[in-house]
């Protein structure tokens, strides 16, 4: 083949320039770790990267969500908790109430510490979570849903569910069933005991203690439920935060490369363009003319 | 002419005929760098012999003239090369258009409006779980505000680029008219130098090399002429002929690929003008997608928040910008509602209006995996996803297209130049050669001067 000077030096630069444009390109591969940055240079791999991106920005929704539902679980249950301890306070003054050595002196400051419960469970009744939302109110959750105006607990708030979106579609309920007969029902029962203490109705108060006694089951029971519905919360979590680093990981099979392997490939193409250059410069010293006199 | 000087007239003919080939020499090597130019050889070629009587006739040589100077050139090349070179303008101007599509998208970053919908439901889905933080309705509106704002950003940017690319057209035009009078400029400095002084070299290489550039801009085909003109069809149109130049139509259809003059349409089927047409098209589809994309987001989210009312008691309330009457009106100024941007208690998420009650932003959050009709029974993401696919999917394709038509023209260039191309080397070896050649010439003319002297001498006696 007959080689025309323009060809020749055109060949060296087009050569150099393809050497050139591998080396930078392999130099931002190991600079940014990524293989591919727009969807055009791999549509595929592309698409799936951007699929499952999207899915994990929507676990990590969901694991947001989760806190939200734990928050309301855990107030539930440490307000149940408590409300058990001071249950367990009037049983015991309703046990004692109903002794007949106890005097009638007595047993009007033992209502007097029941009319102080009652106070307490109106505060609890009204817990807020981390929001500042009332936890036992419904949808009413702005506003204090337990009023105290004796002899009654009076309740302004709704029953309607609060759910939780925890997996796509799916919702849980957070808040207490019936919240508002549970603590209203309560409070009735520590209504009587009061009253049936400060009248000195020994009968009475020890019917007291089986209904106080019914009573501190109840709360218990509840306590169990609002319990194994968090333990619930939190298998989803540890299954949510497992999911998010499978996610994480398919996303950087895909698009992240592999470092010792780019950074080979990185000095292979250095190794190209010197070689490249290193032909040019040959060529380029080459001439008949250094041959003439 | 037979005589005692026949000799001196061969030798100073043939000293001249060197210089001449010496000359061409000096002119391919200083034209070694000019892009289109081809070397030129210089054909010698023996005189026609005299004929004397001598005892019955005999023929005599009389040296050599130069007969012509050609351009080493191969036509079957150059139609390939014109060929390709549309085509290559095409494909290069196609991608060009694609990039920027590409990158206004820019996915699958977090800068895309796949990460904005995500987040926009995902901002629901948080409102859905934690309705008493205030912090979620300013997350909700400020998703919704970033998601509205790419999607009319994209759609202005591909407006920009849709009038940039026009005005391109019109450019592109100008330029196919400007080659246009080039060439007939050309044609007539050629059929007039073929008449009175035979082969036009150099001006044959700046047609040529017009041709090229015009091969460029649109698809081109050309016809010899036998007056040495070419004429010179471009998309379908006869651009220039004999007779001059017609302007080429400015009227175009992009979807067809056509332009018109009114009199008829012409196809362009190649060249950088065939490449802004499909980039015209293109945006144009973009930007019919997003506005579908924006009147989905309306009617749907809408739905569902006009349903609720707000915890002050207020209904009836928009989350995006709509009007009552359709038609709707697309991605360019898709917002969210004043009533929205005024207060975010206006963000809508239940029914009732409770505070607590966060039914409607759950819905809103779920609307992410319902099938629109309107969007041909994809959720929001899929769709813009298929957008989005098919950009990446044609912008690769057009890529390797490029990049294979590229290899074929360098291919061709290299055959055209292995024909055409000069080689200094060659040259140099060329030019010693004719060096010697002018050497001998000029000693044979010594020889035939001391012969003439001789006779001169024996005259003086």
């Amino acid at each position: 083949m007959r080689v025309s000077t323009y060809w020749q030096y055109g060949n060296y630069l087009t050569d150099m320039q393809a050497a050139q444009s591998r080396w930078v390109e392999a130099q931002r591969q190991v600079a940014t770790g990524k293989r591919f940055e727009y969807l055009s240079e791999d549509p595929a791999g592309g698409q799936f990267v951007a699929n499952t991106r999207s899915i994990k920005s929507r676990v990590e929704q969901l694991d947001k969500n989760l806190r939200a539902a734990d928050d309301y679980l855990k107030t539930t249950e440490a307000t149940l908790g408590e409300l058990s301890s001071f249950l367990n306070r009037a049983r015991t003054l309703a046990v004692n109430g109903a002794n007949a050595a106890t005097n009638q002196e007595q047993r009007d400051g033992m209502a007097a510490e029941v009319a102080e419960i009652q106070r307490r469970l109106t505060a609890l009744a009204n817990s807020v979570g981390s929001n500042g939302q009332y936890v036992f109110a419904g949808h009413r959750s702005d506003q204090r849903p337990f009023q105290e105006t004796p002899p009654n607990l009076v309740f302004t708030g709704d029953t309607n569910p609060v759910t939780v979106e925890v997996r796509p579609g799916e919702k849980i309920r957070v808040n207490m069933v019936a919240a508002d007969t549970y603590f209203t029902g309560i409070y009735d029962d520590l209504e009587r005991l009061k009253s049936n203490l400060q009248s000195g109705d020994l009968s009475a108060v020890s019917q007291d203690i089986d209904v106080i006694k019914a009573g501190i089951d109840r709360t218990n029971q509840l306590r169990g439920e609002a319990g194994a519905r968090m333990r619930d919360v939190a298998a989803q979590r540890e299954h949510n935060e497992r999911r998010i680093d499978d996610l994480a990981t398919a996303i950087a099979d895909v698009q992240e490369i592999d470092v010792a392997q780019a950074i080979v490939r990185l000095h292979a193409a250095e190794a190209a363009y010197t070689g490249a250059m290193s032909v040019a410069s040959r060529g380029f010293s080459l001439s008949l003319l250094d041959f003439m006199r | 002419m037979a005589g005692a000087f026949s000799g001196l007239y061969i030798s100073s003919q043939s000293l001249r005929n060197f210089q001449r080939a010496l000359e061409t020499s000096g002119h391919n090597i200083a034209n070694v760098d000019t892009p289109g130019y081809s070397r030129q050889r210089v054909g010698l070629a023996a005189m026609d012999p005299i004929a004397y009587y001598d005892r019955g006739w005999q023929t005599r040589g009389q040296g050599a003239f130069v007969a012509n100077v050609t351009r080493a050139r191969d036509l079957f090349l150059e139609a390939a090369s014109q060929r390709q070179t549309a085509n290559m303008g095409r494909f290069q101007s196609t991608v060009k258009g694609l990039v920027g599509i590409d990158q206004v998208y820019g996915e699958p970053t977090d800068r895309g409006i796949t990460a904005a919908l995500d987040q926009f439901f995902n901002a629901w889905s948080a409102m859905g779980s934690n309705p008493n933080d205030p912090g979620m309705r300013t997350q909700v509106r400020e998703a919704g505000q970033t998601l509205a704002d790419r999607v009319r950003g994209s759609w202005h940017e591909f407006e920009r680029q849709r009038l940039e690319v026009t005005s391109q057209v019109g450019s592109t035009i100008r330029q196919i008219n400007d080659l246009a009078s080039q060439i007939d400029s050309f044609n007539k400095a050629i059929r007039a130098a073929v008449v009175t002084q035979g082969s036009p070299n150099d001006v044959l290489d700046k047609r040529d090399a017009a041709i090229r550039e015009l091969s460029q801009l649109v698809d081109v085909s050309t016809f010899p002429q036998q007056d040495g003109t070419l004429t010179v069809i471009a998309g379908g149109f006869s651009l220039v002929d004999a007779a001059g130049t017609r302007p080429f139509p400015t009227t175009f259809d992009a979807a067809a690929g056509t332009v018109t003059d009114g009199l008829a349409t012409y196809q362009v089927r190649g060249g950088q003008l065939l490449g802004q047409f499909s980039t015209l098209v293109n945006l144009e589809g973009q930007q019919s997608r997003l506005d579908t994309l924006a009147n989905n987001l309306r009617t749907q989210v809408n739905a569902i928040h006009l349903t609720g009312t707000a915890v002050s008691g207020l209904t009836n309330l928009r989350f995006f910008n709509d009007v009552t009457n359709p038609p709707q009106t697309g991605a360019t100024d898709f917002d969210l509602d004043q009533v929205i941007k005024d207060d975010l208690e206006n963000i809508v998420i239940g029914v009732s209006g409770e505070r607590g009650d966060s039914g409607l932003a759950q819905a809103l959050s779920d609307l992410r995996d319902t099938s629109v009709p309107g969007l041909g029974n994809a959720t929001f993401g899929r769709y813009h996803a298929g957008t989005v696919d098919s950009i990446a999917s044609s912008l690769k394709y057009f890529r390797a297209a490029q990049e294979t038509e590229e290899a074929v023209l360098r291919q061709t260039e290299n055959r055209i130049q292995a024909v055409s191309g000069v080689s200094i080397d060659e040259e140099m070896a060329d030019m010693l050669r004719f060096q010697r050649s002018y050497q001998a010439a000029a000693r044979a003319l010594t020889i035939f001067d001391e012969t003439t002297a001789e006779i001169i001498g024996m005259l003086r006696r």
